[in-house]
């Protein structure tokens, strides 16, 4: 189970609504310290471009995003990203996912973010061992903190 | 010591880079005459990257935008004690 702290989703709901201004999809990135598995208590939100159906990641965000991963100790564990409609895991983010290794969570928000802010509709993905994304059950793989 | 002897000690010295990989940042021996390539795969064996995504992580280098070539020997591609790091070209996702 992995456990966002108080207020991780608050945030990545501000920077949906913000950024993609319920007409773009927008990403975070959820992250932990590396020797604590379980938790994920920050938010990055990268540079990148977007518009209704889609967004990319540059590599030069990559770049200066792993380097500050590895100079902080911090992985990322979870990528949050809306939909402007229904919730689900398109071919392209099975693609273009940023990690790749088992257990890593890929969380779609529905509606461009604009309903409340929690997992109500939302679909969660999960590497699994044979590098393929399977549907998960939000409320079994993440305890949201109040 | 004799230089041949500290010549000798030179090269039968370990080689080594650092990886890092999603906040993970390990070491890796290397021979600067071994293939970049075979460095990779052991990277990706070594953070559990499986599947098509082995084809979609490579190696940058020091810069972290400079993309190292899998077919070149490593020895020619970088210096002892760099830090190299094991990532996608971008990423993305999106409703369509």
């Amino acid at each position: 189970m992995t456990v966002l702290a108080a207020g991780v989703l608050e945030t990545a709901f501000e920077h949906f609504r913000r950024c993609g201004g319920a007409r773009d999809e927008c990403v975070v990135y959820l992250t932990g310290p590396v020797d604590r598995g379980s938790l994920v208590d920050g938010v990055i939100h990268p540079a990148h471009t977007a518009g209704p159906a889609g967004y990319d990641v540059p590599s030069s965000t990559l770049a200066d995003l792993w380097a500050e991963l590895a100079q902080e100790g911090r992985s990322v564990r979870v990528q949050v990203h809306t939909h402007p409609g229904t919730a689900y895991h398109s071919a392209r983010d099975d693609a273009l996912a940023l990690v790749h290794t088992p257990g890593f969570l890929s969380l779609v928000i529905p509606d461009f973010a604009t309903g409340p802010v929690g997992l109500e509709n939302a679909f969660l993905a999960e590497r699994d061992e044979d590098g393929s994304w399977v549907a998960v059950e939000p409320a079994c793989h993440l305890r949201v903190e109040r | 010591m004799a230089v041949t002897e500290k010549v000798k000690e030179e090269k039968g010295k370990k080689l080594s880079v650092s990886i890092a990989y999603n906040g993970l940042n390990d070491s890796f021996d290397y021979n600067e005459k071994q293939a970049t390539g075979a460095l990779r795969a052991r990277a990706l064996n070594h953070y559990d990257i499986r599947g098509q995504a082995r084809e979609e992580n490579f190696l940058f280098g020091p810069d972290n935008q400079t993309e190292l070539a899998d077919d070149r020997p490593i020895g020619e591609q970088v210096t002892p004690g760099s830090q190299l790091y094991l990532r996608p070209r971008a990423a993305g996702g999106g409703s369509k």
